[in-house]
């Protein structure tokens, strides 16, 4: 199939780029340079194209161009405030015959017609803007999707609503408007164009609506659309032009979102490389520090066990993987980082929790949520909530010594008491070549290469080992043998707690990184030995809440491999704290709830009227949350980012009833966060079928190597 | 007599060097010469320390596992002429991938970073001779004006 893509701008051809091979689609790519078409063909070669005057017209130049293709994408940086040579490409709406086209983001206004000599047919429905005067003389025309003219915010976030779908008669949250007022990329004031419907109604076959706006707390004229055709061309919202991860990376991001996908579809454009969902729970079975969002902690875990029992029929019902981190560290008592915390361990064999400065015996009602919680872990963790290592104590810290060190004495295990192994550097390696002198252990090194490590044959030789004890004083994380020691120690006790394996599963190996860290080349190759093929953390390194002297030292490469296990940044999903819990969409005392942490508010429009308008209030807020969230899991498809999510942030459930959906005659405005998101996904997957689906981390992973290997 | 035998002619033979066993090759053999090893925007602001990834903290590296190349080549594009210096760090690691010890070897001190507005650049690290450092920092710094983009593609020559 041949494609032909038109990005305006380096920054959106570059990231449209990433995304066509990250989707495996093969394509030409056609920049606009004033008058002219620069041409880049697949295959390398390239040409240009004047597409001036009777050049841009029915069986001129860019005819004869579009002729040779089978789908055409226009991803253009279209502004209502200015006069952009994207409009040019709208004049090809006239072409016939004429492969489809699929238009994002393209000014329709009449300065910007007039400026790039476009005379749109007579029949054309769209409706053009006069921009004299933004934002009133543009309202007669086009929807503005906030309430205030001037407002700055990320319309990813701001601009999400509800989507009736025609063709397939079903309805999602999505981030959703066609053009910017002044910004040529996701930044408010964000607009809607309109239909004139008596054209629309002319056009017969030639015309179809295939999405509407549905009026919650914005009441939309009767003639807003959000996607429509026009004989043959698609006008769509536009795409996303903003990347998650810090700015040295986000040229290498494939920024995926649900309209260029849904384009995609509408073209007929199939992709080699779908696009995979997982999602992710750090510190999986918890309970709150306090009750400050949440009745009672066997309240907590009614709302929590349900929910996961939600997630495990989602799985058998839609495929959806939920990796669950589970807290190691709690049998060897070792303390939580940073500052104390209950572990896994601790809830469910210990029967206590860490209220933020003691620890507190669970009452009976919640020791029981606790422990039918974790033997639905056990039950599921080889079918929809594959259970890993989430270890705040051991952490992925790669500089770092422990003065004292708890390991394990389980049979069976190499690194175990009383065996005596290393656990600091040698003070001399030198290459395995031969026989290994006496003394020496075989290590492999960074570079790849097999080294003997020589430790001195002296009186000192036993600072250089853990001895037959359990305790180990001196255990060096840089070390191969010390991070062995340390890991295993984590794995040992996810088999104490029933679990068969420590690693998700065959299909869901991935390990999550508290806070983030980075770690080094030692505990990367340890986490490949204990089974996992990969680690969400951030890139290229990550030393939060670490000193500088205790910094790793080692940064995750470009490609986001080393040695068979893959990297993954992260992205958040919490609406409050991940310790506390939140207190929903918003409250006017406070800061934990989805409003705040999320970032939904523009200009005071949910914050400001809140005590006034509630209704509309909390439709804004809670459209903008489903939106936003399920734009960002989606974009986690591109292969490069996983989900972060801590179970506190469904302390806004109802514990009457926590799977109960979102009511916004509900005076408490209770909701769960994960039912609202999964519910959502569940559809946009539905929507587009053959291009995303939900997965496993093998599956994320297999993307990510695909995109990479052209890095 | 070798274990391991294949049919020359309707006669039976060992495998030796004059006799290796009969292969076609599969696909093209490539070999890589080169490695891209970063591609990154840096804003470029007056903080000390800077490197092209952001960071300030100096014990980062900006690149790590660059034993195999023995040259550097760093490409650039600068939106900005504002005066700006660059500094290039090195040092090795152990078999673990721990520097040998904290701090650096300056091994290119602060020098102006060449070219106007929108110009394109090349560096080569080290200018003479050849690397085979395990990590390297390399920081910029404006030194006057305004803050800008650098766009920057460093690729590992082996």
């Amino acid at each position: 199939m041949r494609v032909l893509i038109l990005p305006l701008g380096d920054f959106i051809d570059r990231q449209r780029r990433a995304v066509m091979r990250r989707l495996g689609v093969t394509c030409d790519v056609a920049r606009l340079s004033g008058t002219t078409l620069l041409l880049r063909r697949a295959d390398g070669t390239s040409t240009t194209i004047d597409i001036n005057g009777a050049n841009n017209e029915p069986d001129g130049n860019a005819h004869q161009l579009l002729q040779q293709y089978d789908a055409v994408l226009v991803y253009g940086d279209g502004r209502l405030n200015a006069t952009q040579g994207n409009t040019r490409f709208a004049n090809w709406v006239k072409f016939s015959p004429c492969p489809p086209i699929v238009y994002h983001r393209v000014t329709l206004t009449q300065q910007s017609l007039n400026a790039t000599d476009v005379t749109l047919p007579s029949d054309f429905p769209i409706r053009t803007v006069n921009a004299s005067s933004l934002p009133s003389s543009a309202e007669a025309d086009a929807f503005r999707l906030q309430t205030n003219a001037t407002a700055n915010g990320q319309a990813l976030k701001t601009a999400g609503i509800r989507v009736q779908f025609t063709r397939e008669n079903r309805q999602a949250y999505l981030p959703t408007y066609h053009i910017g007022e002044t910004s040529p990329f996701d930044f408010t004031p964000v607009w809607l164009y309109r239909l004139d419907l008596a054209k629309h109604s002319a056009l017969g076959a030639n015309g179809e609506i295939l999405a509407t706006p549905i009026s919650e707390d914005l009441a939309f004229p009767t003639d807003a659309f959000v996607a429509y055709r026009y004989r043959h061309t698609y006008w769509l919202p536009s795409h996303s032009a903003f990347g998650f991860g810090s700015l040295p990376w986000q040229l290498l991001e494939p920024c995926l979102d649900f309209w260029t996908l849904y384009g995609l579809k509408l073209a007929g454009v199939p992709v080699a490389n779908d696009v995979p969902l997982v999602f992710c729970i750090d510190d999986a079975l918890t309970v709150p520090t306090d009750l400050s969002y949440i009745s009672s902690y066997a309240d907590w875990g009614k709302v929590a066990y349900t929910t996961y029992e939600y997630l495990a029929q989602f799985y058998r019902r839609t495929g959806c993987v939920t990796v669950c981190g589970l807290f190691t560290g709690g049998r060897y008592n070792r303390a939580n980082e940073p500052g104390e915390g209950q572990k896994h361990w601790d809830l469910v064999m210990r029967n206590r929790r860490w209220t933020g400065s003691a620890w507190a015996s669970l009452d009976s009602a919640t020791q029981s949520w606790i422990q039918q919680w974790h033997q639905l872990l056990l039950r599921e963790h080889r079918h929809g909530l594959p259970c890993t290592i989430h270890d705040h104590t051991i952490r992925h810290r790669q500089n770092r010594v422990w003065s004292s060190f708890t390991r394990h004495s389980d049979s069976g295990y190499a690194y175990a008491a009383p065996n005596n192994v290393p656990k600091r550097r040698a003070q001399i390696y030198i290459p395995a070549r031969g026989e290994p002198p006496a003394g020496a252990v075989e290590v492999q090194g960074v570079d790849g290469e097999r080294y003997y490590a020589l430790y001195p044959t002296d009186a000192t030789r036993a600072d250089y080992f853990t001895g037959t004890g359990e305790t180990i004083t001196n255990l060096e994380m840089m070390d191969y043998y010390g991070a062995r020691v340390a890991w295993e120690s984590a794995v040992a006790e996810m088999h104490a707690l029933g679990f068969p394996d420590a690693h998700g599963g065959n299909e869901n190996r991935l390990i999550a990184s508290p806070n983030f860290l980075s770690g080094g080349p030692n505990i990367w190759r340890v986490l490949y030995e204990i089974g996992y093929r990969a680690v969400r953390t951030m890139y290229p390194h990550s030393n939060t809440t670490l000193t500088e002297s205790e910094f790793d030292l080692n940064a995750i490469p470009l490609r986001r491999e080393f040695s068979g296990l893959r990297f993954f940044d992260s992205q958040y999903f919490d609406i409050g704290a991940a310790t506390a819990g939140t207190i929903g969409l918003y409250a006017t005392a406070g800061s934990q709830h989805a409003v705040g942490v999320l970032g939904l508010d523009l200009g005071g429009d949910i914050t400001g009227i809140w005590d006034t308008d509630r209704e509309a209030a909390a439709r804004r807020a809670f459209r903008r949350m489903v939106g936003h969230l399920t734009h960002v899991w989606l974009a986690c498809g591109g292969g490069t980012y996983l989900p972060t999510f801590h179970p506190p942030s469904l302390t806004c459930a109802d514990t009457s009833d926590p799977l109960r959906r979102f009511d916004v005659s509900d005076p408490n405005l209770r909701f769960n966060l994960l039912v609202e998101l999964y519910e959502n996904m569940a559809v946009v997957v539905e929507l587009l079928y053959g291009y995303v689906r939900f997965g496993t981390v093998a599956d994320v992973i297999g993307a990510q190597a695909r995109y990479c290997e052209g890095l | 007599m070798s274990l391991i035998g294949w049919l020359k002619g309707n006669r039976l033979v060992d495998v030796t060097a004059q006799d290796p066993l009969p292969v076609q090759q599969q696909g093209a053999i490539t070999t890589r010469t080169a490695d891209t090893l970063l591609v990154a925007t840096t804003t470029v602001t007056t903080d000390a320390n800077r490197d092209l990834l952001g960071s300030t903290s100096t014990e980062l590296p900006t690149l790590d596992n660059c034993m195999p190349y023995r040259k550097l080549v760093w490409f650039f594009f600068r939106a900005g002429a504002d005066s700006t210096t660059y500094r290039v760090l090195a040092r090795a690691t152990d078999p673990n991938g721990a520097p040998l010890s904290t701090g650096w070897q300056e091994i290119v001190p602060a020098t102006t970073l060449p070219g106007a507005a929108n110009s394109w650049g090349r560096i080569e690290i080290p200018s003479a001779g050849d690397g085979y450092y395990d990590q390297y920092r390399i920081e910029v710094r404006r030194t006057a004006g305004n803050n800008y983009a650098l766009t920057s593609k460093i690729v590992g020559v082996r």
